[in-house]
C-alpha cells in the first residue's frame, strides 16, 4: 500500500513538476488548431458593374478516413450522391490518412445531400470557387485560373497579384466536439479580399460583337476571326471578340487565346490609310491632287497591279482610297519615300506594343527600312511586309478618327480593393500623329470608300462610316511567300465620322468569298450599329458628302480579280486585293 | 447600619473599625457577581460564514464562466449565422449575373418569348414648323433632305414636322 503511494506521489511529482512543460504542450496541440483562411479572388466587373467573374464559396467534401466506421456502406451511400465510382470513393476512405477529398466544390444540392446523410468522419468544407456567370463571354481577354486560384491565362494572370488578396489565419481552441473554448487561445488574422477589377469592356456589346462575328465565320467558312471595338476619345476597348472555328465542325468557339492581341497578320490594303495619311501630313501631295493611274506598276523586279484591270485613270486622292487601288497607294508611297513611310508605321504605333501589357502581347513586326529589298516600296504601302495585330490596326484607324491624335488603348478602367476605395488607372497616354487637318482629309477619303467605294456594306443607316476594306494573302508559315488561296478579309473604320464615338475592326481568317469589303464590313455595320444604339450615340443631321469620289470604279465581280504571280523570290510577293467596281473611262 | 466604605481609588485607606452592628444581627453578605464581559452568542457562525462567502465565490466564478461561455456560444452561433448569410448572398448575387447575361436573356427573349433581332433599325428626325412651307412632305425614314432658303441649317435639314409624324399632336 505505502509502495503504491509512493509510486502515485513519484509519477505525479513527474507529471505535475518535471514534464508539466512538456504534457501541457502536447495538450495544446490537440486542442489548438490553426486554420488557414481562405483570400477570396476578386471579382472582375464590365464598365456597368456586371460580374463577368467571380469567386464564391463552394463546398467540398471531405474525410478523415481513420474516423469513418463502416467504408464500404460509406462509400454506397456516398458514391451516387456525388457522382463517383463506389470503389473509388472506398479507396480513398480506406486510406491511412487523417484528411482525404472525395468531392472538390460540389453544387449546393449536392452539399446538402451529403450533410443529410451525416456520414461519420465526413464533412463539409468551404472553399472559394470561380465562376463565370456570363458564360464564356471574352473568356481570352478574361483568362482562366486554376484549381489553386492563381492566374493561369488573359487578366487573370496579368492582374494576378492584385486579384488574389492576402490569406489570413485564425488559432482557437477547440473542444472533441469542435466547439471552441471559452476564454481558450484564440488570435484572428482576418484575411485581405483581392481587389476587383473594373474592366472598360461593355458586356452587351461584347456580345453582340461575338455573335455577329459567330454569324460571319459560319456563313463564310472561315477558320476564325476577330473584332474589336473601341471608343474614340478614350481609347477604352468596349468589345474585345476572338472566335475559331472548330475543327470538326460546328457553331465557332472562344479561341484558347487573345489573338486580337498575340497575333499578327498582314493588314493588306487597311494599311493603305497610314501611306496616304503620311503623304498628305508631309505635303508630298495635297487632298485635290490629281493623277494618271495605270493598271499596273514595276517596282524593282516585280509588277504590281490593280485588283480589277482598267485602263489609265485619273484619279483623285479619294479616289485612290474609295477604290483601294494598288498602283495609286504605291506610287503616293514611292513619293513618300521608306522613311517616311517607317516614321508614319511607327508613329501610328505599329512595331511595339501598345502598352496594355497583356500577357503574350505582339508588337508587330516591322523591317528597318536600311533592310527593305527594293520590292518593299512596293509592298509595305499597300500592307504587305508589315505585321500588325488587330489592335494596332484599329489604335491607328482610332488615330485619325480622333483627329490626328493616337490615343493608347486601354482594357482596366480601374481597380476596386476590399474596402471598397475605387482607383482609377492612369489616363491613357497620347500623342499627335497627324495633324486634325490630315485627318478630317483622310476621315472625308475614308467616308467615300463606305458611300461608293468598296465599303459600301460597312454602311450604317442613319450614320456616316469611315473605313477601309482589306484582303491580304497570308504568308507561308515557315517558308517565304504566301499560301496559295489563303487569305485574311478585315474592314477598319469609324462612325458617325462627323464626330466620331466608336472605332471598330472585324477581321476574318480565310473566309469565302475573300473580300473584306464582302465579309468584314457587314460585321462591321451590324456590331457598330448596335453599340451606337447602346451607347445613344445620335445620328448627326444629314450633311453632304466630307468628299466626293468623282472616279467610282463599279462594283467587279471575283472572278475578275486577278493577282500576278510572283517574280523571282523577292521579300514581298504580289499581292490581290478586295474587289472594286470597273474603272470609267478618264474624263 | 451604614454601608461599608468603600476604599477611595486615591490611596489605600486603611480600614476603619466601624461602630459595631447592632448585637446579634450580621449584615447579609453575598457573591460580588463578576463585571459583565462581552460573549459571542453563536461561536460556530464564522467557519460557517467563512465556507459560505468561498461558496459563493466559487459560484460566482462558475456563473462568470457559464456567462462567458455562454456568450462565446452565442458570438459562435452568430458568427455561423453571419457566414451562412455571407454565403447565401454569394449564392444569390451569381445567380442574379447568370439570369442577367446576356446570352440567357437573348435565349429567354427568342425561345420563351418568341422574339427576333431587327432586321433593320431606322431612325426618325421629326422638327418643329418649317418657315419655308406649310406643306411639308410626309416624314421619311433615314436622313432627311436639306431646305434650300432656312435661317438654321439643322432645322432646314429636316422637311418633317411633327404633325406629320403625331398626327395627334398637330391639332393642337
Amino acid at each position: 500500500m505505502v509502495g503504491a503511494f509512493v509510486v502515485l506521489g513519484a509519477r505525479v511529482v513527474q507529471v505535475q513538476g518535471l514534464a508539466a512543460d512538456r504534457y501541457a504542450e502536447v495538450g495544446e496541440s490537440q486542442r489548438v488548431a490553426e486554420v488557414i483562411l481562405p483570400a477570396y479572388r476578386g471579382a472582375i466587373f464590365d464598365r456597368n458593374g456586371h460580374d463577368l467573374a467571380l469567386t464564391i464559396r463552394q463546398s467540398s467534401v471531405v474525410a478523415n478516413p481513420r474516423m469513418v466506421p463502416d467504408p464500404m456502406a460509406a462509400a454506397a451511400a456516398l458514391a451516387p450522391v456525388l457522382d463517383m465510382e463506389p470503389e473509388d470513393v472506398r479507396d480513398r476512405l480506406t486510406r491511412d490518412q487523417a484528411f482525404v477529398y472525395l468531392a472538390r466544390t460540389v453544387d449546393d444540392p449536392v452539399a446538402e445531400q451529403v450533410r443529410k446523410l451525416g456520414v461519420p468522419g465526413v464533412e463539409l468544407r468551404p472553399e472559394p470557387e470561380r465562376f463565370l456567370p456570363a458564360g464564356a463571354l471574352a473568356l481570352p481577354l478574361l483568362g482562366k485560373v486554376g484549381r489553386d486560384h492563381t492566374g493561369l491565362s488573359g487578366l487573370e494572370i496579368q492582374f494576378d497579384e492584385a486579384l488574389a488578396g492576402q490569406p489570413g489565419e485564425v488559432v482557437v481552441e477547440r473542444d472533441r466536439q469542435g466547439r471552441e473554448i471559452p476564454g481558450g487561445v484564440r488570435r484572428l488574422d482576418p484575411a485581405d479580399r483581392g481587389d476587383d477589377l473594373v474592366l472598360t469592356i461593355d458586356r452587351s456589346i461584347q456580345h453582340e460583337a461575338e455573335r455577329s462575328l459567330a454569324a460571319a465565320i459560319t456563313s463564310s467558312n472561315a477558320k476564325g476571326g476577330m473584332a474589336i471595338v473601341m471608343e474614340t476619345a478614350t481609347g477604352e476597348v468596349l468589345a474585345l471578340a476572338n472566335l475559331v472555328a472548330p475543327a470538326d465542325g460546328g457553331a465557332p468557339v472562344q479561341a484558347t487565346k487573345n489573338s486580337a492581341l498575340t497575333d499578327v497578320f498582314e493588314p493588306g490594303s487597311v494599311n493603305k490609310v497610314i501611306t496616304i495619311s503620311g503623304a498628305l501630313e508631309d505635303g508630298v501631295v495635297a487632298a485635290d491632287d490629281t493623277m494618271v493611274v495605270p493598271d499596273t506598276i514595276r517596282v524593282a523586279d516585280k509588277v504590281f497591279s490593280e485588283h480589277d484591270p482598267h485602263p489609265p485613270v485619273r484619279w483623285s486622292i479619294t479616289d485612290i482610297m474609295a477604290n483601294s487601288s494598288n498602283v495609286g497607294s504605291i506610287m503616293i508611297g514611292r513619293s513618300l519615300g521608306k522613311e517616311r513611310i517607317d516614321h508614319y508605321l511607327r508613329s501610328f504605333g505599329f512595331g511595339s506594343r501598345t502598352g496594355l501589357g497583356f500577357p503574350g502581347e505582339s508588337g508587330g513586326i516591322l523591317l528597318d527600312p536600311k533592310k527593305w529589298s527594293g520590292t518593299s516600296i512596293g509592298t509595305v504601302p499597300i500592307g504587305q511586309g508589315v505585321a500588325v495585330t488587330g489592335m494596332q490596326m484599329l489604335a491607328a484607324y482610332n488615330a485619325v478618327a480622333n483627329g490626328g491624335v493616337y490615343v493608347a488603348p486601354s482594357l482596366v478602367r480601374a481597380t476596386v480593393d476590399g474596402e471598397g476605395r475605387r482607383r482609377a488607372t492612369a489616363p491613357a497616354a497620347r500623342r499627335t500623329v497627324v495633324s486634325a487637318g490630315t485627318a478630317q482629309q483622310v476621315t472625308a477619303m475614308l467616308s467615300e470608300v463606305v458611300r461608293v467605294g468598296t465599303g459600301t456594306e460597312a454602311a450604317v443607316e442613319g450614320y456616316t462610316v469611315a473605313g477601309k476594306t482589306g484582303t491580304a494573302r497570308k504568308p507561308k508559315v515557315g517558308a517565304r511567300g504566301y499560301e496559295e488561296g489563303a487569305y485574311v478579309a478585315s474592314f477598319a473604320g469609324f462612325v458617325p465620322a462627323e464626330k466620331p464615338a466608336l472605332a471598330v475592326i472585324v477581321i476574318l481568317d480565310e473566309p469565302t468569298p475573300i473580300f473584306g469589303g464582302v465579309v468584314a464590313a457587314p460585321v462591321f455595320a451590324q456590331v457598330a450599329g448596335y453599340a451606337l444604339r447602346i451607347l445613344k450615340v445620335p445620328p448627326p443631321p444629314a450633311r453632304t458628302p466630307l468628299a466626293t469620289a468623282t472616279g467610282v470604279v463599279p462594283e467587279a465581280s471575283p472572278a475578275s480579280a486577278r493577282s500576278v504571280g510572283e517574280v523571282g523570290d523577292g521579300a514581298g510577293p504580289t499581292t490581290t486585293i478586295a474587289p472594286s467596281r470597273p474603272p470609267q473611262p478618264t474624263p | 447600619m451604614t454601608a461599608p466604605v468603600r476604599a477611595r481609588r486615591t490611596a489605600p485607606a486603611r480600614p476603619r473599625p466601624r461602630p459595631g452592628p447592632a448585637a446579634g444581627r450580621r449584615p447579609p453578605l453575598h457573591v460580588v457577581p463578576p463585571a459583565p464581559r462581552h460573549r459571542a452568542r453563536h461561536p460556530r457562525l464564522l467557519p460557517v460564514a467563512a465556507a459560505m462567502a468561498v461558496a459563493v465565490a466559487l459560484l460566482g466564478l462558475v456563473a462568470a464562466h457559464a456567462a462567458l461561455a455562454r456568450g462565446q456560444f452565442r458570438l459562435q452561433d452568430l458568427e455561423r449565422r453571419a457566414d451562412a448569410e455571407q454565403a447565401r448572398y454569394e449564392r444569390l448575387r451569381l445567380d442574379v449575373a447568370r439570369l442577367e447575361a446576356p446570352a440567357h436573356i437573348v435565349a429567354v427573349a427568342q425561345q420563351r418569348l418568341g422574339m427576333v433581332p431587327p432586321a433593320a433599325v431606322t431612325y426618325l428626325s421629326p422638327v418643329g414648323p418649317s418657315t419655308a412651307s406649310s406643306t411639308a412632305p410626309p416624314v421619311t425614314a433615314g436622313r432627311a433632305e436639306a431646305t434650300p432658303g432656312s435661317r438654321d441649317p439643322e432645322l432646314a435639314s429636316a422637311t418633317t414636322r411633327w404633325s406629320d409624324v403625331k398626327r395627334q399632336l398637330g391639332r393642337r
